[in-house]
């Protein structure tokens, strides 16, 4: 009984690092393709990962130039990127990308980096540099039974090198068009023979593109970061460690929120993190881990309303606490179990009101997987989740006149919410195998959909407490082949069925007999179906030290709004059906060269604004390609000059930016981006 | 269509017939590198000896330790230290295995697995072979087949490792292809 009391008790304070402290390179480098962590829960090769999912590795990011995530995510199938400025993009897996698009899960070294908020990434508002990625693993389709409620459409799990990776210190400077300017620092400190940390910083000021479009709004630092961040690895024993994570960043960008305002984002984020990590012989591998992030938000909306306007600045604590264990009792079965609780807050003052709101959410999940090895050539992994939330609401906003009815206990909800996968991989040939897999997943609204409260004149903005979690449900059918030798090396291809539930728009409701005050508001809109067909060929030809990737997407959206007026479900027609990517690499001694090219279909873009006139705007928005340069020039193992150039050939809307007025107007077109950068290593 | 499904549902043998494999240097630079996992495993003064096991009597075998031999003396290093190789002939295991940590279990000696489980056990020696049939056989701990371009393959017997008392780190035991229940 003591012994049961005690393994209890350490499940319980046991957790995550797991994810951060596996010997990634040993491993990628004994099995020859890169491992991850991402897809089940326990640790895979690439080729026998029961998902569709890419590992984009460090090299691939080294060489890719590109001015950010987003910029390189959209090289890969199933990817949706939409920009309309040059410091955020919007991103989200097989469709329904939008304003602050939140379905998507976006983690380094598995802690959220997803703003609570408002259930969004700011792909620019992380602390960590480009150059200290070991990997980016992305899963396709819903991941909510591993990682929790917000993996609904997939997962980016950003994984950084580790402190006691044997790397050089960097130095690293870039500028170019747009007045660019950027400086980043990687430091590596060896303390002992056990304890390693490494320290980088960086700073990135840019302009925007031309507005000419936005009448006359200055592009004048569309973007503007700079961070700092430590990560230190203490190995305990040779089988306990001990990691430590900190950082801060600041970052303004501009960019389109949701109801399509335009506004100066400005975010300040901390985050502090501890994990142990213990590889028991007896109980397997047990995880403890907390981290507490913590993130102000401001608008700044006067750059481009020229009124004396205030949004409220919102404050956003989240602590997390997880504690997981990976055990194989059997050969054939590995089983993992986990814990976790979380607690955001969210904490708005109302500059207009002078009143705050303090709302914030619980959630305690306990999650299960288990893999069986079937024989040699099956595997079925299964695992589920259970996520208990909870409202708390101190004090009730003094909603006037809201669109539906809202009463206080509203605020106050308790819930609980079951998601799952299940996954069939086959072997069928040498180097060949086929996937099928059923999955359930579900987006729990931010912090903002659900509760917030601004009232100004006329207008009352508020959170929506009665709404429903998004769903997807997912099932697909997956191939890859690997080939042994000639001019491809690798095949994949998805095929998927889902089903997204309860689906949460915006709604601008105007003024009318039965409503004084218009209203800004979310609401469950309805449902939506798509099928989707993802292709990815790559191959190289290794005399000539070429390289070729060619990806394309397709995706069928079919909508079904439940029929609330003025909430808006339209995915099918703002979604491009078809992507193409390719990308071409070549490379000597001293040099290496790439382009990459992109195609995306038309759209017929709409989307709820605030403009009190026009609460639909709609807009066209035609194809475009985008073609991208990258060359670096080595002169010698210290020293690397480089060149990318972006957005060549296509000045082109992504996604038009609107600007309240009686007229509309066309948006933000995408210019090049011309940029020179020095590399030199320690 | 059934038949496709039933092959891949109830199949629990290999996908291939294990033909004898010439070792190629690939398949040592594994072993090399699966050794950084191995838990207690130190070199000594930065070298990990490796016993060789051959069967005198059978030139393939002694064809294939040498060869072995010959890989590994050309200079294969792990992060434990630089690997370095001594023949063992199967008839004097226990004077070759008192002084070695891991061992190379040559191909051609099916018919002594009995006699190289008894005395890799007893010496608590982890055992590598090319051979994977010796790994779902239990004549040895750990299996490694890998071919430039068409991928590695690493398997384990859960039952030889517990009884040669060999530890890995768990993310490799859990990505290694596992045989052999526990006893």
């Amino acid at each position: 009984m003591k012994n049961v009391t005690t393994l209890g008790l350490a499940w319980l304070f046991a957790a995550f690092a797991w994810a951060q402290n596996m010997d990634y390179s040993g491993l990628e480098e004994l099995f020859g393709e890169p491992v991850t962590l991402s897809a089940t829960g326990k640790p895979q090769r690439l080729s026998e990962a029961p998902v569709s999912m890419e590992i984009i590795t460090a090299d691939q990011i080294q060489q890719s130039g590109v001015i950010d995530l987003p910029q390189l995510l959209r090289r890969y199938a199933g990817i949706d990127v939409s920009r309309n400025f040059i410091g955020h993009a919007d991103v989200n897996v097989r469709g329904y990308n939008q304003y602050f698009a939140g379905r998507l899960l976006v983690l380094i070294n598995g802690r959220q980096v997803n703003f609570d908020g408002f259930g969004f990434t700011l792909w620019n508002g992380m602390t960590i540099q480009l150059h200290e990625i070991k990997q980016i693993e992305v899963v396709r389709g819903p991941k909510t039974s591993l990682f929790g409620f917000n993996a609904a459409s997939g997962v980016v799990n950003i994984v950084t090198l580790s402190p006691s990776d044997e790397s050089d210190d960097e130095l690293r400077l870039r500028s170019g068009s747009q007045s660019w300017r950027e400086a980043s620092l990687i430091k590596r400190f060896r303390v002992s023979d056990r304890t390693a940390a490494r320290l980088s910083a960086g700073f990135l000021e840019s302009d925007g593109y031309p507005r000419e479009a936005l009448g006359g709004v200055t592009d004048d630092r569309a973007r503007d970061q700079g961070e700092i961040n430590l990560d230190a690895l203490c190995r305990i024993s040779d089988r306990a460690a001990l990691r430590f994570e900190a950082g801060y960043g600041k970052s303004a960008v501009d960019l389109s929120s949701p109801y399509a305002v335009l506004v100066n984002f400005i975010q300040k984020k901390t985050y502090a993190k501890l994990s142990y990590t213990l590889d028991s012989v007896r109980s397997g591998l047990w995880h403890v881990g907390a981290y507490h992030n913590h993130t102000d938000i401001d608008f700044d909306v006067k750059k481009f309303l020229d009124i004396d306007a205030e949004a409220p600045d919102y404050h956003s604590p989240v602590i997390a606490v997880h504690a997981s264990n990976l055990i194989s009792p059997a050969v054939n079965h590995l089983f993992r179990t986990s814990l976790e609780f979380r607690r955001s807050g969210s904490d708005a003052n109302q500059a207009t009101t002078g009143s705050g709101l303090d709302f914030s959410m619980e959630v305690l999940s306990l999650g299960v997987m288990w893999d069986w090895t079937v024989n040699e050539r099956l595997t079925w992994n299964n695992s589920a989740r259970l996520d208990h939330w909870r409202t708390i609401m101190e004090n009730t906003p003094p909603l006037i006149d809201p669109v539906t009815p809202i009463a206080p206990d509203d605020y106050r909800r308790e819930e609980q919410y079951i998601s799952y996968n299940s996954s069939l991989i086959a072997a069928l040939a040498d180097g060949s195998s086929a996937r099928f897999s059923i999955s359930r997943g579900y987006h729990i609204p931010g912090l903002a959909e659900l509760a917030r409260y601004e009232f100004s004149g006329f207008l009352e903005n508020y959170g929506n407490p009665t709404l429903d979690p998004e769903s997807n449900w997912t099932v697909e059918l997956g191939y890859t082949r690997a080939f042994a030798a000639g001019l491809v090396d690798k095949l994949q291809l998805s095929l998927y069925y889902q089903r997204l539930g309860d689906l949460i728009t915006p709604v601008n409701n105007p003024p009318g007999p039965n409503n004084r005050l218009r209203d800004l508001t979310v609401t469950n809109a309805g449902d939506s179906e798509s099928t989707g067909l993802e292709v990815s060929v790559d191959g190289s030809v290794r005399a000539g030290g070429l390289n070729w990737r060619l990806n394309y997407t397709w995706i069928d959206i079919r909508d079904q709004p439940n029929g609330q007026p003025l909430a808006f479900l339209d995915f099918a027609t703002n979604q491009p059906e078809h992507k193409l990517n390719a990308a071409l690499e070549a490379g000597g001694k001293s040099w290496r060269a790439a382009v990459t090219a992109s195609y995306v279909s038309s759209v017929d873009f709409s989307t709820t604004t605030n403009d009190p006139f026009q609460p639909r705007r709609t807009m066209a928005v035609d194809e475009y390609a985008l073609v991208n340069v990258h060359c670096d020039y080595r002169f010698n193992d210290r020293s690397i000059l480089s060149f990318s150039a972006a957005n060549l050939v296509d000045k082109h809307f992504e996604r038009p930016a609107f600007v309240p007025s009686l007229f509309p107007t066309g948006g933000n077109r995408l210019d090049a981006t011309l940029l020179l950068s020095f590399r030199r290593k320690f | 269509m059934f038949g496709f499904m039933w092959a891949i549902l109830f199949s629990s043998g290999s996908f291939e017939p294990d033909s004898p494999v010439e070792i190629n240097p690939l398949e040592a630079k594994v072993m090399a590198r699966a050794l950084n996992f191995v838990r207690g495993l130190e070199a000594k003064a930065g070298v990990v000896e490796i016993g060789v096991i051959y069967d005198p009597g059978n030139p393939s075998s002694e064809a294939a330790a040498l060869q072995f031999q010959r890989i590994i003396d050309n200079g294969v290093v792990s992060k434990k230290g630089r690997l370095s190789a001594v023949l063992i002939a199967v008839d004097s295991l226990t004077a070759g295995l008192a002084k070695i940590a891991v061992a190379f279990v040559a191909p051609g000696l099916d018919s002594q697995c009995r006699t190289i489980v008894k005395g890799t056990a007893h010496h608590r020696v982890l055992t590598l072979t090319i051979d994977l049939d010796y790994v779902r056989d239990g004549c040895s701990v750990l299996g490694v087949r890998a071919q430039p371009g068409s991928g590695v393959e690493i398997y384990l017997n859960e039952r030889t490792r517990e009884a040669h008392g060999v530890e890995f780190d768990a993310a490799f035991k859990y990505m290694a292809k596992r045989v052999g229940g526990r006893k």
